[in-house]
């Protein structure tokens, strides 16, 4: 054995070892990816569970404030057409954060609903028996709490989606998303600036 | 501001470290003095005794030393911190007299948004739901986390906290309470704890090496120089100072890192409810009323709190920040002024919305609905009426005391004070109303001055004019009711004065009716606990002040706590048809319930202008009982 092949069997070991040691460290990175976006896909579903409840007590207000709001049919409808339109959203985005065109539309939609209720809190204003109905009042207190829920839901979603796109951005991660098409994760925003904010509901 | 929460949070945690660096050096620095001074004392002794001078590398001394300073603190330690967790978070709150409050059903409004605000912050913090405590009897501003780690957490909060806060500033107070979970704040402490207690335990073992050495006979040894127990003594000495100098300067370590934590909560909470104004609006709650937590436990676990529980500690050894350098780093803007204390309970929750006019005054609007509802509804069934001199408070302007008697004044009297004291464009309707019924000249002439009465002096002059009015022609005494009745009608929404001074004028100027029927007490008991019911809600600030005057007046008749009338029911129709039903009764029964009337307005040891205005009009309902 002359001390040529050494050197070729040393330098063969050590491209083994680096070729090694690159592929556990892809294989991290890729853990690291599918771990992070699973967190997203997970805070996304918290908001999911927040938005369903919503949805679900939107008739339940509508329904009470029926009895006392005769005339204001208008604003009542609307709320139910947002509802069902925010409602089909959220089956289209189907718990999937890295569809974006169905969550732009679901952050419309969201947008439109919450425009919505906010006119019927606040045209719900102007009936004194209606604000004293027991049943409405846990109903409110209800809602403002399930929109707080969505809102540091979202908070918490966008913030790892925000850390799962950072990463996905990063070198040497970036070649592995490339590879493995790893989409980025959509941020969940409310649209119109107007109504971004929960209704302001105030007893 | 907002966007400044990290660097608070890397600030606080970075004083924090530093704070614990300079704890473990002090636990060195003993050890290591106490072996130098040892060694130092062994060295001097065996001089005395003429023999060869000790080295002053002694390692079996070292390691005795060393080992047994550290053997004593750290069992001592572990010892107390296991001692301090046993038991958990619910262990803590059950023993600060909590009430566990279950996700299930909560009792009342009040705890449903307790428990939603707690959910809420759990999500915000990625926190799991910790169990959640209500401190029942405590009316200061309050709350505190505890267990060992989140799994373990529990929060308390104060029934004072729930009542007077908004739900923006309870959202900021429960946040910095996960922040403590969140930071592992509790877990801390109890370890810091648990390393003083390990620092005043070598300061006994200490003594008790000391008392060893000082009692014990001396030897037969006379020149005694290299007498063990001399050294024994010294060392027990060392131990006694190093163990409560290491204390005393522990515990002011804990202080310090524990008001760092605050800090560290504080920036927390801001990031979880991206909302500086709450936090700091309870902070500003606290220091416009108090955060006193009266419980004999609370003060032992001062540390956990939201705020100090008592005021009188020493600013060195304090567990929390002052509570103006807290607001001013929420709220830089501050300008040190405290503001008015919130109203508490859902009793009040109205008078927020009317705080905006600048009024203070309760409005029971919500109550009445339409004034539609209450127009004639005493008319169409009047109460008998047995008039009783009608009282008239003293220091009353004496115009209007005299205008009051005036036959001819008594009317303009009654319209001038049922007049809106609060919007000038109500009034003017008032007005448009009265001056279609006939001429107004004497009311409005009378309005100025009766516009400036106090709220208290108001019922007993309309008493006092009805009474006056009650002596005039039918035609004229129906003309005056309905004079009222389109005042009354023009007003946006009835309050319970308003419905008083009708309720009070519909009985002195309407014929009494013969449908007396002397009906037992037990008969009237549902309309009597209605009528209690409303005195204790409109006096009653917090669900707990309305159950305990409601309380006072129910015992002296026999009725059950239980049976308040909720909010819904306490209605002015409702009202009306209790009354009616209790001037049934007989003159015994009605004194009786007067005097349950009484007590339940009294029972919190002040009686308000509302509550003097319906004790008035019950008064004058039940014939003066």
């Amino acid at each position: 054995m002359g001390p040529a092949l050494l050197i070729v069997l040393v330098f063969l070991g050590a491209l083994l070892l680096l070729a090694i040691l690159i592929g556990l460290y892809a294989m991290g990175v890729y853990n690291g990816l599918v771990s992070m976006r699973e967190r997203a896909r997970n805070a996304f579903a918290q908001i999911d569970v927040q938005l369903t409840r919503r949805y679900d007590l939107i008739p339940n207000i509508v329904e009470t404030c029926k009895g006392y709001m005769a005339h204001e049919k208008g604003t009542l409808e609307a709320v139910i057409a947002a509802r069902a339109s925010a409602t089909q959203a959220r089956v289209t985005v189907n718990a999937d954060p890295t569809n974006a065109a169905g969550m732009a539309q679901l952050g419309q939609a969201e947008g439109a609903l919450t425009g919505a209720l906010g006119r019927l809190m606040m045209v719900s204003e102007k009936y004194p028996e209606l604000k004293a109905n027991q049943n409405m009042m846990q109903l409110t207190e209800e809602l403002t709490s399930t929109e707080n829920k969505v809102a540091f839901a979202r908070q918490a979603y966008n913030d790892s989606a925000a850390s799962y796109n950072t990463y996905k951005k990063t070198f040497p991660p970036v070649i592995l998303a490339g590879m493995f098409n790893f989409q980025d994760a959509a941020y969940f925003e409310v649209d119109d600036p107007a109504k971004k904010q929960a209704p302001k509901v105030q007893f | 501001m907002t966007t400044r929460f990290f660097e608070r949070q890397d600030e606080a945690k970075r004083n924090t470290g530093r704070l614990i660096a300079l704890l473990v050096l002090g636990m060195a620095g003993i050890a290591g003095t106490t072996y130098v001074a040892a060694a130092f004392l062994l060295g001097l002794l065996a001089q005395k005794r003429g023999a060869e001078v000790a080295p002053i590398w002694n390692a079996p001394l070292f390691f005795l030393i060393a080992g047994g300073t550290m053997l004593v603190v750290l069992g001592a330690s572990f010892f107390r911190t296991a001692q301090l967790r046993e038991g958990g978070g619910a262990g803590v709150a059950l023993a600060m007299g909590g009430r566990e409050l279950a996700p299930g059903r909560p009792a009342d409004a009040e705890e449903r948004k307790l428990l939603n605000v707690v959910e809420e912050m759990a999500i915000a913090s990625g926190v799991a739901m910790p169990r959640l405590f209500i401190m029942e009897g405590e009316s200061g501003i309050n709350a505190f986390a505890a267990g060992w780690d989140p799994a373990d957490a529990v929060i308390g909060v104060t029934r004072g906290a729930v009542e007077s806060l908004t739900r923006d500033e309870l959202q900021g107070v429960i946040a910095h309470e996960f922040s403590h979970i969140l930071n592992g704040d509790m877990r801390r402490n109890i370890r810091l704890m648990g390393l003083v207690f390990g620092l005043l335990a070598l300061a006994v073992v200490g003594r008790i090496l000391l008392e060893m050495g000082w009692y014990a006979r001396p030897s037969r040894d006379r020149d005694g120089k290299g007498d063990p127990r001399a050294i024994l003594a010294l060392l027990g000495l060392l131990f006694v100072v190093m163990g409560y100098v290491g204390a005393f300067f522990g515990q002011l370590m804990q202080a310090a890192i524990s008001r760092q934590r605050e800090f560290l909560a504080d920036a927390s909470a801001v990031q979880f409810t991206r909302n500086p104004d709450g936090l700091a609006g309870a902070l500003k709650q606290i220091g416009a009323s108090s955060a006193e937590v009266t419980g004999a436990r609370a003060k032992e676990a001062n540390h956990m709190f939201f705020g100090e529980v008592s005021s009188s500690l020493f600013g060195f050894l304090a567990s929390h920040p002052p509570l103006e350098e807290r607001i001013l780093r929420l709220d830089p803007s501050w300008d040190g002024v405290y503001p008015q204390p919130h109203p508490m309970g859902a009793g009040v929750r109205m008078e927020s919305r009317l705080q905006d006019d600048g009024v203070g005054e309760p409005d029971f609007g919500h109550w009445g609905g339409p004034v539609a509802g209450l127009a004639g509804n005493a008319l169409l069934r009047p109460s008998p009426v047995m008039p009783t001199p009608g009282r008239i408070a003293p220091g009353l302007p004496p115009a209007l005391a005299a205008a009051a008697a005036d036959r001819t004044l008594a009317g303009a009297m009654v319209c001038a004070l049922l007049l809106d004291r609060r919007d000038a464009g109500v009034r003017q309707n008032q007005i448009s109303a009265l001056a279609e019924t006939g001429p107004c000249d004497a009311a409005l002439r009378v309005a100025s001055e009766v516009l400036r009465l106090p709220e208290e002096a108001r019922m007993g002059l309309l008493d006092a004019a009805a009474i006056t009015a009650a002596k005039s022609s039918s035609g004229d005494r129906d003309r005056l009711l309905a004079q009222a009745d389109a005042m009354i009608g023009a007003l946006e929404r009835a309050d319970l004065y308003v419905w008083s001074a009708r309720r009070v004028l519909a009985t002195r100027l309407s014929a009494a009716p013969s449908g007396m029927r002397h009906a037992s007490l037990r008969e009237v008991l549902p309309p009597a606990a209605l009528v209690l019911s409303v005195l204790a809600r409109a006096g009653g600030r917090s669900g707990r002040m309305i159950q305990a005057a409601f309380g006072e007046g129910a015992a002296q008749l026999g009725l059950p706590e239980d049976a308040l009338s909720p909010p819904e029911k306490c209605r002015f129709a409702e009202l009306d048809a209790a009354l009616d039903a209790l001037a049934c009764a007989s003159p015994d029964v009605r004194r009786q319930i007067m005097q349950a009337c009484a007590a339940a307005a009294l029972a919190d040891g002040r009686t308000t202008a509302v509550e003097g205005d319906l004790l008035h009009a019950f008064e004058v309902s039940l014939g003066g009982a």
